[in-house]
C-alpha cells in the first residue's frame, strides 16, 4: 500500500512514466514537431538543385532518413519484445546495449556505401576548389563536438561500470555487489549491473560506429564536385549529409548510453534485503557507495533518449523534404576557379 | 614570382602546367591565405580527373616558384611571402560570404557596409 502511494506521488508518477523509453519517443516526437514547425515558419525551405546534383545526393539523403526511421523502429521493437514478450531473466543479453550502436553503424555504412559507389564519380567538368577538404570540412562543428562528448561519456560510463562490476558464478561480469553494512555474516546483495559482459560489446560497437562515421564524413568531403557551377549546391548537400551522419552516430551513442544509465540506475539506486526471521522482520537497507550517481543516471537516461529520438526524427524529416538540394552557404571555391582561369 | 624555371621542364599545354596556373591564380589573387594548406595531391588529382603524378608535378612547379612550401607531415602550404592575406583573415572573409549568401544579401551591399565599418573602426567614419 505504501509502495502504491509512493508511485502516486508526483515524483513517482514522473519516474514511472520516464521508465518507459517509448514515453521518451513520444516526447521527442513533440519536440521534433515543434522544431520543424518553427523552421517552416522561418521559411527554411529547399530550392531545386540542378538534376546532376539531385541525382547524386538525393539517394544518400533518403538512405540516411530510412536508417533513422529503422533505428527508431528497431529500438521500439526491442523494448516491447524484451519488456513484454520475451523473458530474458537469468540470461545475459550482452548485445542488448550494443544494439543501437550496431544499427547506427549499419545505417551509416549504407550511406558510406552509396557515397563511395554511387556518389563518387569523375567530374563532368573539372573543378579546382583550392582548399583542402577533410572529414571536418562539412561536418557541423557543434554536432561533432556533441557526438564526441557522447562518445567520451559512453566510454567513461562503460569503463567505470565495468570496474565496479563483479563476476557471477560463470565468470561473467554482470553483478553489482552491495555489502549489507555492519552485518558481515550476511551475504552481500547482488544485482544485475552494466558490467564488462555488457560493456565490452558496447565499447567495440562505439569504436566501430566512430570509425564508420569518420569514413562516411571523409568520403563525403573528398569526392570531386560535378561541375564548377554546382559547387555551391553540392556544398549545401554535403553539409546536410554530414549533419545526418553525425546525427545518426550521436543518436546511436546516446541510445546505448541511456540503456547503460538505466541499468546502472536500477542496480545502484538502493537495495533492500529481507531475511525471514531476522532483524525483527524488517528489511536490511544497503546502498551502493555511488548511489547518488545511479539516481542521477536514472533521471538522465530519459533525457538522453529524447535527444537521440529528436535527432533521428529530424534526419528522417530531412529525407521527406529532400526532393531538391539547397544551395547553401558560400563556397568561394567556385568563383576561385573562375578567377584562376 | 616567375615561372620560367618550372616551365622550362614542362610543356606549355600540359595538364600539370594548367593546374599550376590555377593554383597560382588562387594564391596571387588572395583566395588562398598565408600558410593555408593546399589539398592533397590525391584530392587535387581526383577533383580534376588527372593522374596523381600530374598533380604532383604541378605542386613541384609551385614549390620551385616559391608559391608554396612543402614540409613532411605539414603538407603543402601557401608561402607567406606569396599570399595576400593571412589565413585567419581569409577564413573570416569566407565566413562572411557564407553568411551573406545564406541571407541572400547582395554582394555589393556587403562590400559597401564592410567598407563603412572599416572606416568607422579606423576612426575615419565621419569622412565617409
Amino acid at each position: 500500500m505504501l509502495q502504491l502511494m509512493a508511485v502516486w506521488q508526483p515524483g513517482g508518477l514522473v519516474r514511472a512514466a520516464f521508465s518507459q523509453p517509448l514515453v521518451s519517443l513520444a516526447i521527442a516526437a513533440l519536440v521534433a514537431g515543434c522544431i520543424l514547425l518553427v523552421a517552416s515558419g522561418r521559411g527554411d525551405r529547399e530550392s531545386t538543385a540542378p538534376p546532376a546534383v539531385a541525382a547524386r545526393y538525393v539517394p544518400e539523403h533518403r538512405a540516411a532518413g530510412v536508417a533513422a526511421i529503422a533505428m527508431i523502429v528497431l529500438f521500439a521493437t526491442q523494448n516491447v519484445v524484451l519488456g513484454y514478450i520475451v523473458n530474458l531473466s537469468g540470461a545475459v543479453a550482452w548485445w542488448r546495449h550494443a544494439a543501437p550502436l550496431a544499427w547506427a553503424s549499419l545505417g551509416v555504412a549504407v550511406v558510406l556505401g552509396l557515397v563511395v559507389l554511387r556518389g563518387t564519380r569523375p567530374p563532368e567538368s573539372p573543378t579546382l576548389p583550392g582548399t583542402r577538404r577533410t572529414w571536418l570540412s562539412f561536418g557541423p562543428r557543434p554536432g561533432l563536438a556533441a557526438g564526441l562528448v557522447a562518445l567520451i561519456a559512453l566510454v567513461i560510463t562503460t569503463v567505470a561500470a565495468g570496474l565496479a562490476s563483479s563476476p557471477d558464478g560463470e565468470g561473467r561480469f554482470v553483478w553489482l555487489v552491495i555489502p549489507v553494512p555492519n552485518e558481515a555474516d550476511i551475504d552481500p546483495i547482488r544485482v544485475v549491473f552494466f558490467g564488462w559482459a555488457y560493456g565490452i560489446p558496447v565499447l567495440v560497437g562505439a569504436v566501430l560506429l566512430a570509425v564508420v562515421a569518420w569514413a562516411a564524413l571523409r568520403a563525403n568531403a573528398v569526392r570531386p564536385y560535378v561541375r564548377p557551377d554546382t559547387v555551391s549546391a553540392e556544398g549545401g548537400a554535403r553539409r546536410d549529409l554530414a549533419q545526418s551522419v553525425v546525427h545518426l552516430a550521436t543518436a546511436g551513442m546516446l541510445l546505448a548510453l541511456s540503456g547503460a544509465w538505466r541499468l546502472i540506475s536500477d542496480a545502484g539506486s538502493g537495495s533492500r534485503l529481507t531475511i525471514l526471521g531476522q532483524n525483527d522482520g524488517d528489511p536490511y537497507e544497503a546502498a551502493w557507495r555511488y548511489a547518488e550517481f545511479a539516481v542521477a543516471a536514472g533521471w538522465g537516461a530519459p533525457a538522453l533518449e529524447v535527444v537521440a529520438f529528436v535527432l533521428l526524427l529530424l534526419v528522417s524529416a530531412r529525407m521527406l523534404r529532400k526532393e531538391g538540394v539547397a544551395p547553401q552557404s558560400a563556397e568561394p571555391e567556385a568563383r576561385a576557379v573562375e578567377a584562376a582561369r | 614570382m616567375t615561372t620560367q624555371s618550372g616551365l622550362a621542364a614542362t610543356d606549355e599545354a600540359s595538364p600539370a602546367l594548367d593546374i599550376y596556373r590555377q593554383f597560382r591564380g588562387l594564391i596571387v589573387s588572395g583566395q588562398l591565405g598565408a600558410n593555408e594548406r593546399l589539398p592533397t595531391v590525391r584530392q587535387t588529382a581526383s577533383d580534376l580527373g588527372v593522374a596523381p603524378g600530374t598533380a604532383a608535378r604541378a605542386y613541384k612547379l609551385l614549390e620551385q616558384d616559391g608559391l608554396v612550401v612543402t614540409r613532411t607531415a605539414a603538407g603543402t602550404r601557401v608561402a607567406p611571402s606569396a599570399a595576400v592575406l593571412a589565413a585567419p583573415v581569409l577564413r573570416k572573409v569566407r565566413d562572411l560570404v557564407a553568411e551573406a549568401m545564406a541571407a541572400r544579401v547582395d554582394p555589393d551591399e556587403v562590400i559597401d557596409v564592410l567598407r563603412l565599418v572599416w572606416r568607422a573602426e579606423a576612426g575615419t567614419g565621419s569622412e565617409a
